[in-house]
């Protein structure tokens, strides 16, 4: 895996592409999306959801949307990690942070 | 005679993708979108929302350097976002006019973080509730922000306080997973008092010959925060499924449109080119905060109309790619007007929940200069029913650990019941912000006291009562006027009845930076 910038990624055909949210003074309240439907987290406390990267879809798109209530402290936020299983390492993919004015990110991986 | 209607082809697209229908279009190359002639409001909201985060966090980081406030790159998480709504705009630029590319509920949070009410610590000197409240340092509220230890200063005291799970948290993080582990920990508050003997630097007063008061608090009632199971349990039955429909009908977006023609790579670039020219513009030495925020909105403007409407015929848009952009906004306003309504009831549900009973066990210490010191151990109800006044109710025994026989002390020294009502009583007509919230309080309270040493005792009286009516009219900018009226039927030390009325003017200093910076 490469990263591109902070939301776009070129991935390996069939690479296993594992995204770890850790929630700070928040719940994990949210969700996340992989073109146009749910994805499931495999963990949780960290949050981890993963999935493989399709082979003849020129990109695949994922869309973690966040929530924070009333209550949640103002310095509550989610700091998001992204890993593919053919090498690259660790890579930090932005945070959101109940401070900022919109709750979601939007990560493209791509096949080179 | 016979009349037609001519219905259009991307109408008839439009209704059978609003009803999920599957069947084999024909993909054919409709009107070729052209750049709008002017940007639409949708893009032109999405970059000052951009920019306006951007700036905050460069804010934040140049204070903290936070990894989480960094804002380099922030744009690469939200350039397919902006550019899914600017073809969306350009080609159903009149439905893209009710779209809000951010929730009203999110954008409604930044405002609601300058109303928060802060209210004035009810352990300040010269205060004349005579009710404790069980306000543990209940970690989320206090003792996490600043870390292990909350440090405050009222008048000439300096309180301190902690708990286990705010240790914890100072060396793990105060993740999910250390809640879910060490949440129990919430449920116990240490604090210290100390006399402070030099205003210029408080923190020097932490000795023991200091100490005024010692306290610790356990939480007997469950937990009633966000992060609790309850909490959680409402999130994923209220807000889970619409903020999944939302995330849903993004991606389908993007996965659908984005990836037609050369749209993956026009989207990449466009990404790449903004957070570049972001980047140079954050950390330029012409810098100026003052109007960053327009300068970066202009960018991403710009950006837009260079890299996404330069090159509309790159995403080779069929007419059915065209009305399912429409169909995109149609969801979008959807699922975001179901999320706010949504995130609203989580909101209420939370707040009840947090109005739920407390039962909080205390052990205090108390040291006061001239007298022997004393522990006492109290039990502290709350109750904050939602349409009636608050309540709060303490129990309290004492004990001398050295009792002193010359002055008839013995082992146990008293017993003390006490009961307070507090009304809000609206908004404070003072309030010069419509950021500022703050509130008229009207306290009624009680205490009555039994006090055996001084049985027998000429010029004094074992049983003590007090009753107190107190007024606090918040006034403009964190500054607000408590006045009282009290009566006691004797003091500890003095065997006379007694009315006493006090006010004056206090500071809340927090409060006014909150204000300050809402402007």
């Amino acid at each position: 895996m490469k990263q591109t910038d902070t939301g776009h990624y070129d991935v390996g055909a069939g690479e296993k592409v594992t995204i770890t949210i850790q929630a700070h003074q928040v719940a994990e309240d949210l969700a996340v999306s992989l073109d146009g439907n749910a994805l499931q987290p495999t963990g949780q406390n960290p949050a981890v959801y993963s999935f493989n990267a399709a082979s003849g879809l020129p990109a695949q798109f994922i869309d973690i949307a966040c929530h924070f209530s009333s209550s949640d402290p103002d310095s509550a936020f989610y700091q998001f990690s992204i890993r593919g299983s053919q090498g690259g390492g660790d890579f930090n993919a932005s945070s959101i942070r109940k401070q900022d004015s919109d709750w979601e990110a939007v990560l493209q991986f791509t096949l080179p | 005679m016979r009349k037609s209607i001519r219905i259009p082809a991307h109408i008839i697209v439009l209704s059978l993708c609003s009803s999920n229908v599957s069947f084999a279009q024909q993909e054919t190359m409709g009107t070729p979108l052209t750049p709008p002639a002017q940007t639409p409001a949708v893009v032109e909201a999405a970059a000052r929302n951009i920019a306006h985060t951007i700036i905050g966090r460069k804010s934040a980081f140049d204070a903290s350097h936070d990894p989480q406030d960094d804002p380099h790159g922030y744009f690469g998480a939200h350039s397919d976002k902006i550019a899914i709504f600017a073809l969306a705009a350009a080609t159903d630029p009149q439905r893209a006019q009710t779209v809000d590319y951010v929730p009203k509920y999110i954008a409604a949070a930044e405002t609601a973080r300058t109303d928060k009410e802060v209210s004035a610590s009810s352990k300040a000197p010269g205060t004349t509730s005579v009710v404790d409240k069980p306000g543990i340092p209940y970690l989320l509220g206090l003792a996490i922000d600043s870390g292990a230890v909350t440090k405050s200063v009222t008048n000439s005291t300096l309180n301190l306080s902690t708990s286990p799970y705010a240790l914890v948290a100072s060396v793990q993080g105060d993740t999910a997973e250390t809640y879910q582990r060490f949440s129990d920990f919430t449920r116990i508050g240490i604090a210290a008092a100390f006399n402070i003997q030099n205003s210029q630097d408080p923190l020097a007063s932490v000795q023991r010959k200091n100490l005024s008061e010692l306290s610790v608090k356990v939480r007997l009632f469950g937990d009633h925060s966000p992060r609790s199971p309850s909490a959680q349990r409402a999130f994923a039955k209220t807000v889970l499924p619409a903020l999944q429909t939302k995330a849903d009908t993004l991606t389908r977006a993007l996965a659908d449109l984005l990836r037609r023609g050369e749209g993956v790579r026009v989207v990449a670039s466009f990404s790449a080119n903004a957070n570049s020219k972001i980047n140079d513009y954050l950390d330029s030495t012409s810098y100026d905060g003052s109007h960053a925020e327009q300068d970066l909105e202009k960018l991403i403007i710009s950006a837009v109309q260079t890299d996404i409407y330069g090159h509309l015929d790159s995403f080779e848009l069929t007419s059915a790619d065209q009305a399912r952009l429409s169909v995109f906004l149609t969801q979008y306003k959807a699922s975001t007007d179901e999320y706010d309504e949504a995130a609203k009831r989580f909101d209420i549900f939370v707040k009840e929940l947090q109005q739920k009973p407390t039962l909080t066990l205390a052990y205090f210490q108390e040291r006061t200069q001239g007298s022997s010191e004393y522990s006492v151990a109290k039990l502290m109800f709350e109750k904050k029913p939602a349409s009636f006044m608050q309540i709060d109710a303490n129990g309290s025994a004492s004990f001398y650990n050295r009792p002193d026989p010359t002055k008839n002390q013995q082992t146990f020294r008293d017993v003390t019941l006490a009961i307070g009502f507090q009304q809000n009583l609206g908004r404070s007509p003072f309030a010069m912000s419509t950021a500022d919230q703050s509130r008229i309080s009207l306290t009624l309270s009680g205490n009555y006291e039994r006090l055996p040493e001084n049985r027998h005792v000429a010029g004094k009286k074992a049983d003590l009562a007090v009753a107190n009516l107190k007024l606090e009219v918040p006034l403009a900018g964190g500054v607000s006027f408590p006045i009282s009226v009290s009566y006691a039927n004797a003091t500890e030390l003095i065997k006379e009845s007694e009315v006493r009325g006090s006010f004056g003017i206090t500071f809340d200093l927090d409060k006014l930076r909150s204000l300050v910076l809402a402007h």
